[in-house]
């Protein structure tokens, strides 16, 4: 069973990369050039897309165990 | 883009601040799912599509020093440089004019010249530019063809359809555009000292 410790931890750290990964994005639409392209393209799509797919893996897990999935 | 970025920006934080109590609730944990996953692609894909757009535009080629004498090149005061004659009788999109004459007009094409994009930044910072700066490939006759294909003034051109010169070859890419003698002159970047300039209030490059 997840704890509620770790149903925390997990939320937290998605959302922590997900807001990361938007934080990097910004500048990238505030101004565009080429360095900002590149760290929208290289860090904050995969900083994000990772905070994605640890709140989907959790969700899964969380339904595994409640007997949904 | 920015109200976008920072909207979704506002309800992650939203969900670190007040996570303990929105996990309790259904309306919470569904509000948790639109925090970082639905808002978040969304505003990623929206966010990827406006920096594609805005990479596109003259103004962004030109943010690299590399790139500002060729963006100069532009205004020269002579009818004979390529890009000069392009840019200043609007032949081109002024806000688009480097990516409509050095984009990629294949299958994919759009995803193969940002990618050469990315590695001119990657190179930029790993290794500088080389001098001069040359194309990874020799300028295509495809990227000409693109617009001047069936145009009238290229298929009627006498100087199209000559013993040395025909249609055909162009068409093939056998016989380049670019040769010296027929439309050779491009960026002249060696001549910028001493070239006179165009001068206009409408010139994306000054």
């Amino acid at each position: 069973m997840i704890s509620a410790a770790a149903d925390d931890r997990s939320v937290r750290a998605a959302a922590l990369l997900v807001a990361a990964g938007l934080l990097v994005e910004l500048p990238s639409v505030v101004a565009t050039t080429p360095v900002t392209f590149l760290v929208f393209v290289g860090a904050g799509i995969p900083l994000m897309a990772a905070g994605c797919v640890l709140f989907a893996v959790h969700l899964w897990r969380s339904l595994v165990q409640k007997g949904v999935l | 883009m920015l109200i976008v970025i920072g909207g979704a920006l506002a309800l992650t934080f939203y969900v670190l601040v007040a996570e303990r109590q929105l996990i309790g609730q259904r309306a919470g944990r569904v509000l948790i799912f639109l925090a970082l996953v639905a808002v978040p692609t969304a505003a990623a894909a929206l966010g990827a599509g406006y920096n594609l757009k805005r990479s596109t535009e003259t103004h962004f080629c030109l943010s690299c020093h590399e790139m500002q004498p060729y963006g100069k090149s532009l205004l020269i005061d002579d009818n004979e440089p390529l890009p000069a004659v392009h840019y200043q009788k609007r032949l081109v999109d002024r806000n688009a004019a480097c990516y409509t004459c050095h984009r990629d007009y294949a299958l994919f094409g759009d995803l193969t010249t940002k990618l050469n994009g990315l590695r001119h930044v990657w190179v930029h910072f790993t290794r500088g530019a080389p001098t001069p700066i040359k194309l990874y490939q020799p300028y295509s006759n495809a990227n000409c063809l693109h617009c001047h294909a069936g145009a009238r003034g290229y298929e009627t051109s006498k100087h199209h359809e000559t013993s040395d010169a025909h249609l055909t070859d162009m068409t093939s890419g056998k016989l380049s555009c670019l040769t010296k003698g027929c439309h050779g002159v491009t960026h002249s970047i060696a001549d910028l000292k001493d070239a006179d300039f165009w001068k206009h209030p409408a010139a994306v490059v000054q």
